[in-house]
């Protein structure tokens, strides 16, 4: 509560100060601040008290509710840990409703400038009304008025005249006003003062917006920030767990050659490798890897290293993966390349040093290979831009020929119906690997079908 | 009625047969086209190179048709999904939309895997340069089929790159991608496509 009144008194009062409206002077009651959990973490809630007491109502009501009871100021660390201090007020709308807040959250900043509203319908869709959408604003001594338009669409489902449905999306727009005006009008309803409700319209509704809002953004939406692993997680975010805790477990102890924002870089890399997208093979699959990394027990460095002459390179003598720059380390695919390495490190009894010269082709064969079946054959990995139209074409259709058309996958050697080591030779010749080590024939893609044998992922392009 | 003499009948006949030529030349099957000769379409004309498997067809003024592309920046990897954006169905459907069902019966007989591989050149970002077309030897397709799809493919966005990769292409002097569209799959498009026409 120090460090939130000390921000507010120190940098939002000095370089906003109050401009008052209708209401005039407002004052934070600080001994009756409470702190609260929203969904960024914590928040201090503080009630105030106005100079002139005031009502608010929503467009369409008739009566004016206790500004005093229904408004506050809140002051919370927003997702880039910078202080926010905002006025927020409550305007429900219409009947009460099981509990449901009905109305229009409007958020300022303390000088009064419109920050946001959120309008809240009896279904409990959220509307996010921004500055861009404030079409009428009047502010004087006496009253001030806010007034939002806000695109809707609603999907209209009817039958028609031989029973057949026809769905219609319908767009419209509507207003949403907030009036602030005299305590003293003889419209003036009061009611319940319920400061502390969680939710619900008894009272004043919800006493802070954010359980609305995910700390993601999206209104109504499910993710949560978690103090944890200083992320916010679930819902839309694409990140179902705490990644840190994932990457922690397989990070050597000390990997001291990234700087703390290089290894925040890192880590939001390792969480698009495992969590980006939507196709749920591709994430099965590369959950089953890092599990299976996990369970051997290797503990790997991501380091820098501009001297390399690629874009990136796994050293299997010292577990580490070398990035040769920034950008590098925030290529979740350069990193999922360098990453099957390391589970083929796992994999191959001995570890893979023992092929860095004899066997180096293999492996990156095996990776490409591996790509190229999971990707649905096109674009290949292994035949890719350089190599003949005609190459591409034989190696396409053998992929397609090993899964039955990406419906069963390799097992087993025999599965790749005689032709592995021949096309394994044209990625040799054809590929920058040339350059790199010999052919093992004696090395098969074990690390591949054990993954298509373990994974129990399904196909899915 | 003004009986025709028989020089006229003679010029008659020639120029019809002349004119015969040059349109049904262009009707010709790919498979009847022959390995290094450039023979016209409807507006563009196209040059052959052939193996015993395959068969390339590349419009003459496709400057990128002999140049291998080259991506220094990549360090011989190759970009795959999800890094490169293909708009397949799109390009299925021109091409089913070119391509007669009869056609796609008679290719998809007693054959698998076989179909029309689509050479698109394009820029760092993933806009169309040329296109250019590779398919198994004995296609019945002809010119005309190919320099209409051609056509429809080079005024449509195919190919999108994700903008974080673009560092990695710098320096690339073109960009390839060479997706096949299988003639059985096209063959259920323009089925599709039949059967949604009002």
């Amino acid at each position: 509560m120090i460090e939130a009144r000390s921000f507010f008194e120190d940098e939002v009062l000095s370089t906003m100060p109050s401009q008052p409206g209708p209401e005039g002077n407002k004052t934070p009651l600080w001994d009756q601040a409470k702190m609260v959990k929203i969904s960024l973490g914590d928040a201090l809630v503080v009630p105030i008290k106005y100079e002139k007491p005031q009502g608010i109502k929503a467009e369409g009501e008739k009566t004016f509710r206790d500004l005093q009871k229904s408004s506050y100021l809140l002051i919370y660390k927003d997702k880039n840990k910078n202080m926010q201090a905002e006025w927020v007020s409550l305007a429900p709308m219409g009947e009460k409703k099981n509990d449901k807040f009905v109305g229009i959250i409007s958020v300022h900043e303390w000088n009064g400038k419109p920050k946001h509203a959120f309008a809240f319908n009896q279904n409990g869709n959220i509307a996010l009304m921004q500055e861009t959408n404030v079409f009428f604003r009047k502010a004087s001594m006496r009253n001030s008025v806010l007034c939002y338009k806000v695109d809707y669409t609603y999907v209209d489902i009817r039958r028609d005249e031989n029973g057949l449905y026809d769905v219609e999306v319908i767009g419209y727009t509507r207003t949403n006003c907030i009036t602030i005006d005299d305590y003293n009008e003889p419209n003036y309803e009061d009611f319940e003062y319920n400061f502390g409700a969680v939710s619900g319209y008894n009272g004043i509704g919800p006493y802070e917006y954010s359980d609305k809002i995910d700390c993601a953004g999206f209104p109504g939406g499910t993710a949560i920030f978690s103090t944890e692993c200083q992320q916010c997680i679930g819902g839309k975010t694409g990140i179902d767990k705490c990644p840190t805790d994932s990457l922690k477990k397989i990070m050597k102890p000390k990997n001291d050659c990234l700087t703390d924002p290089q290894n925040t870089m890192l880590n939001n890399t390792f969480n698009q490798y495992l969590y980006e997208g939507n196709n749920e093979y591709w994430k099965c699959l590369r959950n089953f890897i890092y599990k299976k990394i996990e369970s051997s027990g290797i503990k790997i460095g991501v380091c820098l290293d501009p001297t390399i002459t690629d874009n990136g390179a796994y050293r299997p003598s010292q577990k580490n993966i070398l990035l040769p720059n920034e950008f590098t380390l925030s290529s979740s695919s350069l990193f999922g390349h360098e990453f099957f390495h390391v589970y083929q490190d796992a994999h191959y009894p001995g570890g893979t040093s023992q092929y860095s010269y004899t066997g180096n082709p293999n492996l990156e064969f095996e990776q490409a290979l591996f790509k190229d079946i999971i990707n649905g054959g096109f674009p290949t990995s292994a035949m890719g831009n350089g190599v003949s139209t005609q190459l591409q074409d034989e190696y396409e259709t053998w992929i397609k020929s090993i899964t039955n058309n990406f419906t069963i996958k390799p097992l087993q050697f025999s599965d790749l119906k005689g032709k592995y080591n021949y096309f394994l030779e044209q990625f040799y010749q054809n590929g920058p690997y040339n350059r790199r080590g010999a052919i093992n024939y004696n090395l098969r893609p074990d690390a591949l079908f054990s993954i298509f044998t373990n994974s129990n992922c399904n196909f899915e392009h | 009625m003004k009986k025709i003499n028989s020089n006229t009948k003679c010029l008659l006949i020639t120029a019809t047969l002349v004119l015969m030529q040059l349109l049904g030349f262009a009707q010709t099957k790919l498979t009847d086209l022959k390995d290094g000769s450039i023979n016209k379409a409807l507006n563009y004309s196209y040059q052959i190179k052939k193996t015993i498997k395959y068969i390339e067809i590349d419009n003459i003024n496709n400057k990128f048709t002999n140049i291998k592309p080259n991506s220094p920046g990549l360090y011989g990897q190759v970009l795959t999904k999800p890094d490169i954006v293909i708009d397949m169905e799109k390009i299925s459907k021109i091409c089913a939309k070119h391509i007669s069902t009869k056609q796609l019966e008679i290719l998809t007989v007693g054959t698998k895997y076989t179909g029309l591989r689509i050479i698109i050149r394009t820029d760092i970002y993933g806009n169309t340069l040329e296109i250019g077309f590779f398919t198994e030897q004995n296609s019945i397709l002809t010119l005309n089929q190919l320099e209409k799809i051609e056509n429809e493919l080079m005024t449509t966005k195919l190919i999108s790159m994700k903008p974080e990769i673009l560092p990695l292409l710098e320096g690339s002097n073109f960009w390839q991608i060479r997706p096949k569209f299988y003639y059985e799959d096209l063959l259920k498009v323009k089925v599709e496509m039949e059967a949604s026409k009002p």
